[in-house]
This record gives structure tokens, sequence and C-alpha cells, in this order.
């Protein structure tokens, strides 16, 4: 019995030291810094704020030394994307999630809205005919309400087409330390 | 496998009725076998097997699979792609109830190395620019996996030659919800020399 047990234990340990194969999973790179935001601020009831959007098309991935190239992966001319709107709320002392109706926002559209995105008003980021390097987008917000408001960009995330016979990836905006987002803007009366 | 189950089932009634009584024949330390059935699933296994003391052997078997033999795992269906066991080699010990120069009972336990092909998955390269590219391809990779098994070992030719009726599970430990993935391997019909 002694001779079974130890061929066992070895058995065990020979196929022990090989372990099994991750799955797919969605492929997620880094944009850093792809929010411009030039904030003025004070805003008053019928002017538009616009900030862009844009990155470039060969990004960092965690794990590999080479940048990866999205546009030659995905074959996505356009990444949709979202962003959100908090108003300043009395009544709770913080910033509160407000729904904007799309006829407020200005900006390119995807072709096929099949999904709202993570906040609604689903916009694309589209890729420059004419180097092909950089994705761009320009967003503007008709602004119709006084108040004290912030941009909701924490999750602000790019995704090609749904497509399942294509690889799935996912760009995630991260801003650096050294170049924090003023996001914060007033809005008066006219 | 229904037919699998027949055969055995077979076998141990007519071994139970003509030969109720084991003999005991020569003393061989030695045997190599190969599973009958695996032709037919457009594969082929050899193994060779080694007594130690009475009771036990340990012994190693390597298999090559067909397309063919895929029917029998039912590990694939919960990945994006599908899993295609392309060889598989696996160390095993045995526990013969009988002893091992008689016809017996056995317990198997083995482990598994296998070659592994799945299509669908997401293969990064580098294009002649120099930047990562991510394909939609077949990755291979080597994968860990542990079994058991059960079989009936009967004796012919004075002990030399042999023939055994074996079922055996085996898992690569991977869990779909709480389902362990299995795969019929070291199954079926099997013939060998003993010296």
């Amino acid at each position: 019995m002694k001779v079974f047990a130890i061929a066992l234990f070895f058995t065990v340990l020979v196929t022990g030291c090989y372990s099994g194969d991750d799955y797919n999973q969605t492929i997620i790179v880094r944009a850093e810094n792809s929010v411009r935001f030039e904030n003025q601020k004070n805003y008053v009831v019928g002017d538009t704020l616009f900030f862009e959007i844009e990155f470039s098309r060969y990004l960092e991935e965690d794990g590999f030394t080479t940048l990866l190239d999205v546009y030659e992966t995905t074959e996505a001319t356009a990444f949709s994307f979202s962003f959100g709107l908090l108003k300043f709320s009395d009544f709770s002392n913080t910033y509160e999630f407000i729904n904007v109706d799309s006829e407020l926002v200005l900006g390119p559209r995807p072709d096929d809205s099949s999904s709202n995105g993570f906040y609604g008003n689903q916009l694309v980021a589209v890729l420059d005919v004419t180097t092909q390097e950089q994705y761009y987008s320009r967003i503007g917000l008709i602004l119709v309400e006084t108040g004290d408001y912030q941009l909701d960009l924490d999750f602000l995330s790019f995704n090609p087409p749904y497509d399942p016979n294509k690889v799935q990836l996912r760009i995630e905006n991260v801003v650096t330390n050294d170049t924090s987002l003023d996001v914060g803007f007033t809005v008066a009366e006219e | 496998m229904y037919r699998f189950l027949l055969i055995s089932l077979t076998l141990l009634t007519v071994q139970n009725t003509v030969s109720a009584q084991d003999s005991i024949y020569g003393s061989y330390k030695n045997q190599v076998f190969t599973n009958l059935l695996l032709p037919i699933l457009s594969s082929i296994d050899l193994n060779y097997e080694r007594t130690l003391g009475g009771n036990f052997a340990i012994g190693v078997g390597g298999a090559i699979y067909g397309d063919t033999f895929q029917d029998l795992s039912f590990d694939d269906s919960y990945r994006a792609g599908e899993l295609t066991t392309k060889y598989e080699i696996t160390p095993f010990t045995r526990l013969y109830f009988n002893g091992n120069q008689n016809n017996s009972h056995i317990l198997e336990i083995f482990g598994s190395i296998s070659g592994v092909e799945e299509s669908g998955r997401y293969i990064r390269s580098v294009n002649p620019e120099g930047f990562g590219v991510y394909d939609i391809g077949v990755k291979s990779f080597t994968r860990g996996g542990f079994g058991m098994g059960y079989a009936y070992r009967f004796l012919f030719m004075e002990g030399k030659l042999v023939a055994e009726a074996q079922l055996g599970l085996r898992t690569n430990f991977d869990v779909s919800f709480v389902v362990v993935n299995a795969a019929l391997v070291r199954t079926g019909i099997k013939i060998g020399y003993r010296f």
C-alpha cells in the first residue's frame, strides 16, 4: 500500500505542474488623458459647453511592451462612448446624476445605436480619415438650467461596434495625476 | 459507450461462469498494451506497465487522438471556442485486487498531461510596423488532469497475453458552474503482451 501511495503522490505531482489556460476575455487597453476640456468655469443659460475626445490608435496594454493597434485589431473606424452630467442638489448636499435630453448633446453618433452606453446619449470618436492615427470627437452640451455642475467622466471608456466574430476590446480613459481634469462649472441666468 | 458496457458485462459474465477460479500464471514484471477501441475513433495509444510488489503496478501511457475522439469529451461546451485534445500522456498507478499475476479487478488512478488546441482564441502578434495586433485563431497549450478508472483483466496463454475492459474518467479541473469537466480516457477494450 505504501508503494501505491508513493506512486499516486508522484502521479499527481507531475500533472499538477501544468496549470490550465485562461479563457478569452475582453482586451482592455488604456488611453491616457483622452479628454480635452477648456473649462470656462462660468456659463450662462443658452451657452454650449464643448469638450474633445482624442486618443491614438496605438495604445498601451498591460503585460506587453509593444503598443496595441486597436484599429487593426478591431477594424473599427469609430469607438462609442458616453458621459454623465452631475448637478449639485441642496436637498442632498451633493452632486446628483441627471438625465440629459439627446437633443441637447451635439456630436457624432454611432451608425447603429443598439446600446446607450453607461450614461446614455451614446456618441463616437471617429478615426481621422487623413492620418488614420487618431480617434477624435468634439462634443457640445447645450446648457439650459442654472446650477452647479460637473461632467462625469469617471467611467469613460470607448468600445468598438459589437461583433461576436471579432476581438472584443475596450479602451479605458485614464487621467494621470499631473493632468487632473477640472470638470466643475456653474451656469447662471443670462 | 453502451457498446463498451455491453462488452464489459459480457466478458465479466463469461469470466465468472467459465473460469470461476483464477489461475496462477508465471510471474511477469512488464506489460505493453493498447486500446482496440481507439483506432475506431481515429486514435491510437500505447501503454507500458511495470509491476511493483504483489498487488501494485505503475506505468505510463501515450495516446494520439483524432477528431472523432472529441465526441467523448464534455469539456468544451462552455468555452468561447472548441477544444481539441491532440495527444495525452497518462502516468498511472494500479491496484490489483487479486494480485498482479492473476485475472483481477483493477483500480487505476492516473495523471494526465494533454496537448490541447482551442479555436476561437485571441492570438496576439506583432505586425510589420511593430505594433501588437489580436486575431482570432487557434491556440495550443498543455494542461494537466487527473482521473480514475476501473478495469478487469484476463490473462491468456499462460499469462503472456492480456485482455482488459476498462472504464476511465479524467478531469482537467475546469468547472462550468458546479460541473467539473470530464472526458472518457483510457476507456475501452485493451490487449497486451507480458514479459
